[in-house]
This record gives C-alpha cells, sequence and structure tokens, in this order.
C-alpha cells in the first residue's frame, strides 16, 4: 500500500535517512524500530510532508506522493499520530474529534449560512469512540485539562476517527501505564480486525512483538532488516545493535 | 558628480547615528532575544532629557551630557527590572515581550507629550553651523564628530565583546543560555548588563542627534523603525550586521530622496524593513535567529 | 450633555468594531496582527475620496470593507510563514508603510493637511446628519457586525479557526487548507476594520495621517487582551470600560491638551499590567501565545 523509494534526507551536516525503502502491506500492523537516531520520525515526516525530502519517492497506493501537500496526504486518505502531543488545547475533547471527522469546516460561506452543521450522527459517532476508550464523561474537558495518558489517547481516537485508508502511529504508548498499554493494544488490534493498515513507529518491544505481523528495522537511517517478529527476534545483527541478549 | 559625492556623505552621517542605534538595540536583543521596541523612547527621552538640563536648567553642557547618558542606562535598565524581568519569569512569550515594549514605547512618548509638549525643541549648543567644505561637499564640524564618534564607540564596543570576560559571558548566554547558566554565569545579571550598556549606548545616541535634530515627541518611534530596520538588513543577532545595515540604510535613504520626494524618506526604510522581513529575514550578513 | 453621551456611543460603536474584528483574527485565529490600524486606515480614506468624488455612501462603505479586505490579503500572502514575533513586526511595518503613505502620496491623500468636509451618510433616503441619526446608524452596523463574527465564531469554522491558533500542524494533518482559512480570517478582519475607518471618517468629517498610528492601535490591543483572547463578551465589556474610563478625566479638570495624552498612558499601563498580572484577560480562557 505504501512505498518508499531511497529516500534521503540531510539536517546540516547529518545524513538522518540515508537511501531507506521499505514496503508496508496492505491489512497489516507494521512496526518500525531502531536505536533513538537512526531516522524513523524523519521517515515519518519525509511521508506526511512535513519535512521535505533531498531525494527519493513515496508512493501510495500506486501514486507518487512526493509534492503532494500536507493537507493533501491528509485527504487522500493518510492519518497521522505524532510523538508529541499536538492535541488543540484550548478546544474541548468532542472538539478535538468533531474537527477530525467534519470535512466540511473549512468553507466559510457554507458554514456561517448554517448548510454545514455539526449533524446527530457525527456527535454520535464521536460519542461511541468516547465510549470505546471510557472517556465519555470528559468530553467536555479541555484539551490542556487532561492528563498525559488521556492526551494520548484522545489522540489516538482522533487520528482513528479521521476518514482514512492508512494509519500512522508515532510512538503510540510512550510513557502511558500499562492498564492504558493494554487498552491501546486492544484498539490496534481491533482495527487490524477490521481489516485496516497500520504502520507505527515504537520502543516497546513487548508491544511490537505483541501486536506487529511485520517488522522493520532502520538503522543509521536506513533498512538493515524486515520480516515478521519470530525472523526479526533471532536476527543477530538486530540483536547486537539494538534488542540486547533478552 | 559632487551631488553623488554630497549624497554618499550624507548617507554616512545617517548611517553613523543610524548604527549607534542599532548597535545599543542589537545588543540587547542578541542576549534577550527579544525586539526591544522601547528604545527608541530611550532615546528620545533622553534627548529631552539633555535639553532640560542645559537648555532649560542651563547647566553646565558636559554635565548635562553625562547625566543624559546616566538617565538613558538607568531607563533601560529600570524597563527590565519592572517589566521584561517579570515576563520572563512567567515564560512570556517573545511576542508579548514585544507587545510590551511597545506599550512602553507608546507610554514613554506620551509622558513627553506630557511633560515637553508637542512642539519642536532644538537644543541651541551649536549656534551657528558653519559647514566646511572638502571636494565640493557639505559638512559641518558636529556631523564629522558624530562619525568618528560613532566609529570609535563601535571599535570600543567590539573590543569590548571580543577580550573582555563580560563580553565573553553575553556571548554565552547568547548562544545558549542554559549552558551558561551551568557553568555559572547568571543570566539574569548578563540581561540586566546588556540593558545598561545598550541603554548607555542608546544615550550617546541621543546626545549625537538631539544636537543634529530637532527633538519631537514622535522621534523615538522614527528612529526605532530606522534602527531596527538597519538590524534587520544587516543580520539581526549580530552587531556588526546592525552597523553595516544602519550604513547602508542611511546611504539608500540619502540617494532614495535624491529621486523621490523628500518626504519619502521615512517611508523608504519602513520599506526596506517590509522586503526584508519577507524575503530575507536574516539579513544579508545571514545570522540564524534563534536556533 | 445628551449630546456628549451620544458622542460616546459612536465612540464605542466604531471601537468595538474594531476590537471585534482584531479579536478575530488574533484571538481565534491566532494571527498577530499589529497592522489593524492600517486597515482602519484604508477604509476611513477609501470611504472619505469616494463620498468627496461624489460617490454614494453605500458604495463608499462597502468599498472601504472591499478594499481593506484586498490590501488584507496581499499583507498575507507574502508573510505567511513568518512565525511569532516576525510576524507582528510585519505587520507592524505595513502600520508605518500606510501611514507614510496617507502622509506623503499628497496627490490622493492631501498628505498631511488631510480631508476635510467628509459628507455625512445619505443612505436609502435618509441624510444622516444629525448626531442622534448618526448614533442609530453606528448602532445598526456595529450590532450587524457583532452578530456576523458571533455567528461564524460559533460556526463549525469558528472551531477551526481556533485549532489553527491552538495548533496549525494538526489542523493541516487533519486535511485542512490552514492557508486558506488564515486568508479568509484575515480578510474579514480587514472588512470590518474598513467599515470601522469609514464609519469614523463620516463621524469625524476630517481624517489626516495622525489618526492612524502605532498610538492608535494600543487602545484596541489592550481591549481584546484585557476583554480576554477569544472572548466576545470580555471584548464588549472591555470596550465600553476603556473608552468610558479616561472621560473621568475631563472631569476631573485636565485641560484638553492633557486629556489625550493622558489618555494613551492609561491605555498603554493598563496593556502592561495585563500582560504581567493577568494575560489571560478578564473574560479568557486562552493565553496568547
Amino acid at each position: 500500500m505504501l512505498k518508499v523509494e531511497k529516500i534521503t534526507k540531510s539536517f546540516g551536516g547529518v545524513k538522518a535517512v540515508n537511501n531507506c525503502s521499505f514496503e508496508v502491506k496492505k491489512g497489516l500492523i507494521t512496526a518500525l524500530i531502531g536505536p533513538n537516531g537512526c531516522g524513523k520520525t524523519t521517515v515519518f515526516n519525509i511521508i506526511s510532508k512535513v519535512v521535505d525530502k533531498d531525494s527519493g519517492s513515496v508512493i501510495f497506493d500506486g501514486l507518487d506522493i512526493s509534492d503532494y501537500s500536507i493537507e493533501k496526504i491528509s485527504n487522500i486518505g493518510m492519518s497521522r499520530l505524532f510523538q508529541k502531543s499536538q492535541l488543540f488545547n484550548n478546544l474541548s475533547v468532542e472538539d478535538n474529534l468533531l474537527l477530525a471527522i467534519d470535512n466540511k469546516d473549512t468553507n466559510l460561506l457554507t458554514n456561517v449560512l448554517g448548510i454545514n452543521r455539526i449533524t446527530k450522527e457525527k456527535r454520535a459517532l464521536v460519542g461511541k469512540m468516547l465510549d470505546l476508550i471510557e472517556m465519555k464523561h470528559l468530553k467536555k474537558m479541555l484539551g490542556k485539562e487532561l492528563s498525559y495518558g488521556q492526551k494520548r489517547l484522545v489522540e489516538i481516537v482522533r487520528v482513528i476517527i479521521n476518514p482514512h485508508k492508512f494509519l500512522m502511529f508515532d510512538e503510540p504508548v510512550a510513557g502511558v501505564n500499562p492498564k492504558l498499554r493494554e487498552k491501546i493494544s486492544k484498539l490496534f488490534k481491533n482495527l487490524k480486525k477490521d481489516n485496516q493498515t497500520l504502520l507505527l513507529i515504537e520502543h516497546d518491544m513487548n508491544f511490537v512483538f505483541d501486536i506487529a505481523d511485520e517488522i522493520i528495522v532502520l538503522d543509521e537511517g536506513g533498512v538493515i532488516a524486515q520480516g515478521t517478529p519470530k525472523q526479526i527476534r533471532n536476527n543477530k545483527r538486530v540483536i547486537d545493535i539494538y534488542l540486547g541478549d533478552d | 558628480m559632487s551631488i553623488i559625492l554630497q549624497l554618499l556623505v550624507n548617507g554616512i552621517i545617517a548611517g553613523a547615528i543610524y548604527s549607534l542605534v542599532a548597535s545599543g538595540f542589537s545588543l540587547i536583543y542578541s542576549t534577550n532575544k527579544f525586539i526591544h521596541f522601547a528604545h527608541g523612547a530611550v532615546i528620545a527621552f533622553s534627548a529631552y532629557v539633555l535639553y532640560y538640563l542645559f537648555s532649560v536648567l542651563e547647566l553646565n553642557f558636559v554635565l548635562a551630557v553625562i547625566l543624559s547618558i546616566v538617565f538613558a542606562s538607568f531607563l533601560g535598565y529600570v524597563m527590565n527590572l519592572l517589566v521584561y524581568k517579570q515576563l520572563r519569569k512567567k515564560h512570556a512569550s517573545y511576542v508579548i515581550l514585544l507587545i510590551a515594549s511597545v506599550g512602553i514605547l507608546m507610554l514613554l512618548q506620551s509622558l513627553i507629550l506630557i511633560l515637553f509638549g508637542a512642539d519642536i525643541k532644538t537644543i541651541g549648543l551649536i549656534k551657528i553651523t558653519k559647514g566646511l567644505q572638502f571636494w565640493g561637499v557639505f559638512i559641518t564640524p558636529l556631523q564629522i564628530l558624530i562619525v568618528f564618534l560613532s566609529l570609535i564607540l563601535l571599535a570600543g564596543f567590539y573590543f569590548f565583546m571580543k577580550k573582555s570576560k563580560f563580553g565573553k559571558a553575553m556571548r554565552a548566554v547568547s548562544d545558549n543560555r542554559d549552558v551558561a547558566e551551568i557553568v555559572g554565569i547568571s543570566s539574569e545579571k548578563v540581561y540586566s548588563w546588556s540593558f545598561i550598556i545598550g541603554s548607555a549606548i542608546a544615550g550617546v545616541a541621543a546626545i549625537l542627534i538631539g544636537l543634529e535634530q530637532n527633538l519631537t515627541p514622535t522621534m523615538g518611534t522614527s528612529l526605532m523603525i530606522k534602527g531596527f530596520a538597519a538590524a534587520i538588513i544587516g543580520g539581526i543577532g549580530s552587531t556588526y550586521g546592525a552597523v553595516l545595515g544602519a550604513f547602508l540604510l542611511g546611504i539608500v535613504e540619502n540617494f532614495g530622496i535624491g529621486y523621490l520626494p523628500s518626504g519619502y524618506k521615512d517611508a523608504i526604510a519602513f520599506i526596506i524593513l517590509f522586503i526584508f522581513l519577507l524575503i530575507r529575514p536574516q539579513g544579508i550578513l545571514g545570522i540564524k535567529r534563534r536556533s | 450633555m445628551e449630546v456628549y453621551f451620544i458622542h460616546l456611543g459612536i465612540l464605542i460603536g466604531i471601537y468595538l468594531i474594531l476590537a471585534l474584528s482584531l479579536q478575530l483574527a488574533l484571538g481565534y485565529t491566532g494571527l498577530i496582527n499589529l497592522g489593524h490600524i492600517g486597515f482602519f486606515a484604508i477604509g476611513a480614506y477609501t470611504s472619505a475620496l469616494l463620498t468627496l468624488n461624489g460617490f454614494s455612501f453605500l458604495f463608499a462603505f462597502l468599498a472601504s470593507g472591499f478594499i481593506a479586505m484586498l490590501s488584507a490579503i496581499i499583507l498575507l500572502i507574502p508573510t505567511n510563514k513568518l512565525k511569532g514575533d516576525y510576524l507582528a513586526l510585519a505587520t507592524l511595518s505595513f502600520t508605518f508603510v500606510v501611514y507614510a503613505l496617507a502622509l506623503n502620496w499628497n496627490s490622493l491623500t492631501h498628505g498631511p493637511i488631510g480631508l476635510p468636509g467628509i459628507p455625512k451618510p445619505y443612505l436609502f433616503g435618509i441624510h444622516f446628519s444629525s448626531n442622534l441619526s448618526f448614533l442609530i446608524l453606528t448602532v445598526i452596523i456595529t450590532l450587524a457586525s457583532y452578530l456576523i463574527i458571533k455567528r461564524i465564531i460559533d460556526s463549525p469554522f469558528g472551531r477551526v479557526l481556533e485549532a489553527t491558533r491552538d495548533n496549525e500542524l494538526s489542523t493541516r494533518i487533519l486535511g485542512k487548507n490552514t492557508y486558506l482559512i488564515k486568508l479568509y480570517a484575515f480578510g474579514l478582519s480587514a472588512v470590518f476594520a474598513g467599515f470601522s475607518g469609514s464609519l469614523y471618517a463620516h463621524y469625524i468629517t476630517y481624517i489626516d495621517p495622525s489618526s492612524f498610528t502605532l498610538m492608535q492601535l494600543i487602545p484596541i490591543l489592550t481591549i481584546v487582551i484585557i476583554g480576554g483572547i477569544a472572548s466576545l463578551r470580555g471584548t464588549i465589556m472591555a470596550t465600553i470600560i476603556l473608552i468610558l474610563l479616561p472621560e473621568t478625566f475631563r472631569f476631573i479638570g485636565f485641560s484638553s491638551s492633557i486629556v489625550g495624552p493622558m489618555r494613551d498612558i492609561i491605555y498603554a499601563l493598563l496593556l502592561i499590567i495585563v500582560l504581567l498580572y493577568k494575560p489571560k484577560g478578564f473574560y479568557g480562557n486562552v493565553e496568547l501565545e
């Protein structure tokens, strides 16, 4: 579904991503792992166009999206979570989610004339998602009033509720307590049952080995291994560089 | 030919004045990292203080000059103490600091209006400004003094920043505040001193400008635009850049009014500032603003 | 005495439109616009010049909003990529550029002499020459402006504006074109500032560049911040209080030449104090970034 071909990116004199190529298959959960600074988030940023690559191409569903804008990439079906919290802090949880569903809210005229309205269906969908994560009672709370774990959860839900074909999560369970991690793991497994495609970056290896169908290992900006969790777990090079002896 | 030379000389004189404004401002900016717009008010107020001490109270000129410069320094120090330091404690953004400084500028400008009135004042030190003539170019002794003084001041300033312990501390805080604090440099102290020194330079600028031009309550604002434009053109965050930008601005301005009506002189600075902000905000020397 | 209160009412109306429109751009969309007075000036001069040259008030009024909007778009397009304080500076320079043009473009604006004799509005067969009738006109236009702005804020579009303010990257990642959103918000903000300028010109019947300097921005900025970022109610309260408060000076017996600068000092002081001690303002829940 997503193909990344020979992308390269340097910041100043440092080569963050070096001739990186990999493919993400449809309907699977793929994890991108590797030591700190190996270029994972940069790859994500290049795919979602937050950062411009130096060379190479990104192909999504057969389309070369190298020149698309951030908005366009989202609109063709990519939905992404950031490592750092990017909630709308002064808006309520409900508003944060409504913004993700409503794709007609940027037209000034229709909104002022009342043609575009937040319908009961949209509110119901938001309510359902909030029920799923047991946060319905918090729907009027402002983003900045939430705890770290709550913020993370709302953001993950926001990514999912955003109409999409492809989901990207950058460290979804970083710094969350085990109970929450379990919730998120369940959420992802349900998405997989739904035949959705996920690409995630994670350091939490238990989480990764539990949930991923395919693992891609990055080091110093390039792919050094790709395969099933079992294969990766036994890959000597990966153990040396990253996993360490069990 | 002599017209071009005259315009050039006028440009250099203007540039010298602007460089005094811009260098004090630039020192404060490179240390504190925000745009201290009220710097213009420090200059204006100090010029009026000189006027008051010398032309109204009829104090000895040298004494009046010294007092005015001390006043300027003190005013800058107080601004930092009462407003900027407190805002910094609350982690105010650079935008808020800028808005606060605009508020201070307007406050002082209105104060000048109330205390001194709106009419134009002159510091009548040199009654007859008889111009000297070199190669067909007119220049007054005061103007020559201005150019010399500004060059001396800037040279002295350069050595201070490069060689003195304090100059090094200032550059440390300017480069990386957290690391500087770790090695024991008090950033608040450095900030304080940047205002004291930067405003003292403003005081010197005030004296020279006050002698060369007339005093109006709004002179602070227009000088600040020029000073700031100079700093941006040359490369904000670098004092050499500010000086370079100042001379360039002075020269472009004066050549500009060779072709445009003279009323547009101020407008030229605003427009150049605007263009640089859009196309090359890091200025000619290309100094990175903040990491 | 009655005339005095009518005068205050008109002033409150004009300032309220200016403050609400700045609130739309600054408080709701997060655009640090220090050039708002420039739009006010453009509106005033457009309306004055058109009516002085025989055009109807209706046309002039609408044109003042339209031209202000155009200049806002022209201003935003190159400055879109500027961040925080640099955007503030670029918009600040805009105020100065407009002032410089007003001061020097003698053939158009008559420079420092200004434009006297601006006719009172003649609209739908009514000549709004008396102060009372002008007050009624002002109230109608102010109310309409408030209602339109409130409608925008309460709609889903208003939500997108606030999202853009809070986190532009996030908004784009959700597929929304923030460049367009900002263009809309900025342009609209300018339209109302232009209308306000037109009202001002036709009320005072004389304009010159000195009414459109940085000094005039301070009260508007103070109102928006004191009332509270992203609070329409706060803006209304703050406008009323800030217009009425300095008027008490007249009664204490200060001379007229002092009242003006005294008022400016109060505004500047208030601005600094609010930034120091109550940056969210009185009705706001959002801090200026």
